[in-house]
């Protein structure tokens, strides 16, 4: 009971000290509001203080640091046709097993060379022999295009690698696709032999797992 | 209980007040956006002037002496900040002073108030941009102040993010990232609600999921490969009601924007093997090229909120900002950078730049054509997106 009473008085206390810093504030003469806006600094561009979520506050990065802090709750309403990706879902990839069948693109470029059709073969005819793998094709670019334009480009590349793959008879259904459009180069240099290793489509073998 | 409470969340939510004695608003006679304004300040002092400055500089204002000035700003930040515009004459033009906040607030707020006094405009010096910046294996989405000034991260997801984009209100961001769920990393655009922390899942198709350019409405338009080709799709704010705009067979698009009466959508493809901007209208139709003469390879388009402008990056070497009548025309090259996202204002840009290995974002004033950077964060930082 008598807890109880103190945070009562406390909070009077609270709410009669804010009502007084708000009548002071409200004291001095012509006190207007920001032009154009609501009571608040910025008013309709403001955003919302930004963080996971009530009662959690991400700690401001100052420039120079970078503290990436808060992860986010669980996913609402998981609103997408995943059919195409879920028989993906158990395979277990192993990267090493093409890599040297990496193929290579020109600049800006997704069209297939014929120089880089023997690895196309080779990865068609594995899959060809092991019905029961599966395929996943990266896609890359180099740094010479804007980012959203060498994310689509990505994909192209290795879209064109998959249809290349279709006409060898492998289903397309065995085969998904993920574009790093420049995010992943696989040489961050920046000369012309850096930038050709780093537009490429790379096949990583998905196998079933082992029961 | 119900005064006590309105008064608590009257306290908490005005940060910063002006008093203002009199409050009148001159604007300029015949005010020339082309011609940067000289301008005098005196009697601040740390970061209110450094604030005032920048802000200023940014909205299309050149510092000089005083002698040379056309209107000055006086004042003071001992106490709270005040201002007094003055014109050359020192006929006053206004005495503001304001309360509350931080004194970095007070500064953006006087900021804004000259530039709606001279100018006649809204200031921008309050808004909020968000961007991607890599932070060593991943990268995150990040919100700042426009000028840069604390930064924080939204997104924890130790995976690489990309094209954060604010939806109406400012209250969520939609982006991409590339989250592994059942085993599967694949690209996925969210709707992250900044108040609540609370994600919804937007597009996770088989292929790729990127762009999200979020309409007046809310509709979605984004660049999704569930076809087998990289197009613009359209839908509802929660990616139900789908449909496919583009039905490129052998081109790919990218990077859609809106108009923002919500009736066109304007993206890049190729026509005749050449990168073009092109628009179709957002419920669907033929592909209309939107002429970008005088520059080659555009990407990233941004329409201005005023509807008469589109931004986009031109790609000739190395890249360019430039701007273009909506409906297409002669292009202007306004300065280095990509991807250009548009203030409120309908006259400043966000873009980024790169400068060996990093990026770094800039703001330019587009019709003095003046670059302000902002100060470089620890990380790459790139794709900026302007709240308005």
């Amino acid at each position: 009971m008598k807890k109880i009473h103190n945070q009562t008085l406390t909070f009077l206390a609270a709410v009669i000290l804010l009502a007084a810093v708000a009548c002071t504030g409200q004291r001095s003469v012509r006190l207007t509001n920001i032009p154009g806006t609501g009571a608040t600094v910025g008013g309709p561009d403001t955003t919302p203080p930004v963080g996971p979520g009530p009662g959690t506050t991400i700690p401001p990065v100052g420039p120079g640091t970078t503290i990436p802090t808060g992860p986010q709750g669980p996913f609402e309403n998981a609103n997408t046709n995943t059919a195409g990706l879920d028989r993906f879902a158990d395979a277990v990839p192993n990267r090493a097993f093409f890599q040297s069948q990496m193929v290579t693109f020109d600049f800006d470029s997704a069209t297939v060379k014929a120089n880089q059709q023997k690895k196309v073969d080779d990865v068609a005819k594995h899959l060809k022999s092991k019905p029961g793998d599966l395929l996943l094709i990266e896609g890359h670019c180099d740094e010479r295009g804007t980012e959203e334009y060498n994310r689509s480009l990505g994909e192209r590349r290795a879209l064109a690698l998959r249809g290349e793959l279709g006409k060898l008879g492998v289903s397309g259904d065995r085969i998904r696709t993920l574009s790093f459009g420049e995010d992943k180069p696989a040489d961050a240099g920046q000369t012309e032999v850096a930038w050709a290793k780093n537009r490429r489509g790379e096949f990583i073998l998905l196998e079933p797992k082992k029961k | 209980m119900w005064s006590a409470a309105l008064c608590v969340a009257f306290v908490s939510i005005s940060p910063a007040q002006e008093s203002t004695d009199p409050n009148r608003l001159t604007v300029i006679k015949e005010y020339d956006p082309t011609k940067l304004i000289p301008f005098y300040i005196s009697g601040y002092t740390g970061e209110v002037d450094r604030v005032l400055r920048f802000d200023l500089e940014v909205a299309g204002f050149k510092m000089v002496e005083a002698e040379r000035a056309a209107y000055k700003l006086a004042g003071s930040n001992t106490d709270a900040v005040r201002g007094m515009l003055s014109d050359r004459n020192n006929a006053g033009l206004f005495d503001k002073t304001f309360s509350g906040g931080t004194p970095r607030q007070q500064a953006h707020a006087l900021s804004d108030a000259v530039v709606l006094s001279l100018t006649g405009k809204k200031g921008i010096a309050q808004t909020r941009v968000a961007f991607k910046m890599d932070t060593g294996r991943a990268s995150e989405i990040f919100v700042a102040d426009y000028d840069g000034h604390s930064p924080t991260a939204v997104t924890a997801d130790g995976v690489i993010v990309a094209a954060p984009t604010w939806a109406p209100g400012n209250r969520s961001l939609y982006y991409t990232a590339y989250l592994t769920m059942s085993g599967v990393e694949n690209t996925t655009i969210l709707a992250h609600n900044l108040g609540t922390g609370g994600r919804e899942i937007v597009a996770r198709h088989s292929g790729l999921n990127t762009a999200p350019a979020i309409a007046n409405d809310g509709r979605v338009a984004m660049i999704l490969s569930k076809a087998n080709s990289p197009d613009v799709w359209v839908a509802s704010s929660n990616g139900k009601n789908l449909h496919r705009l583009t039905e490129t067979r052998d081109e790919d698009e990218s990077s859609p924007c809106w108009s923002p009466d919500g009736r066109w959508v304007a993206f890049v493809t190729k026509m005749g093997g050449r990168r073009v901007l092109a628009k179709a209208l957002s419920t669907g139709g033929p592909i209309m090229r939107i002429a970008t003469s005088g520059v080659l390879n555009p990407s990233e388009p941004s329409w201005s909120p005023d509807g008469t402008t589109i931004a986009f990056t031109a790609q000739m070497g190395g890249f360019s900002i430039c701007v273009v009548p909506a409906e297409g025309g002669e292009a202007k090259v306004l300065a280095d950078g990509e991807d250009p996202s548009w203030a409120a204002n309908s006259r400043t840009l966000i873009l980024t730049k790169r400068s060996g290995g990093k990026r770094t974002l800039s703001l330019l004033d587009v019709p003095t054509k003046q670059v302000k950077d902002v100060p470089a964060f620890s990380g790459s930082s790139s794709q900026p997106s302007w709240a308005r």
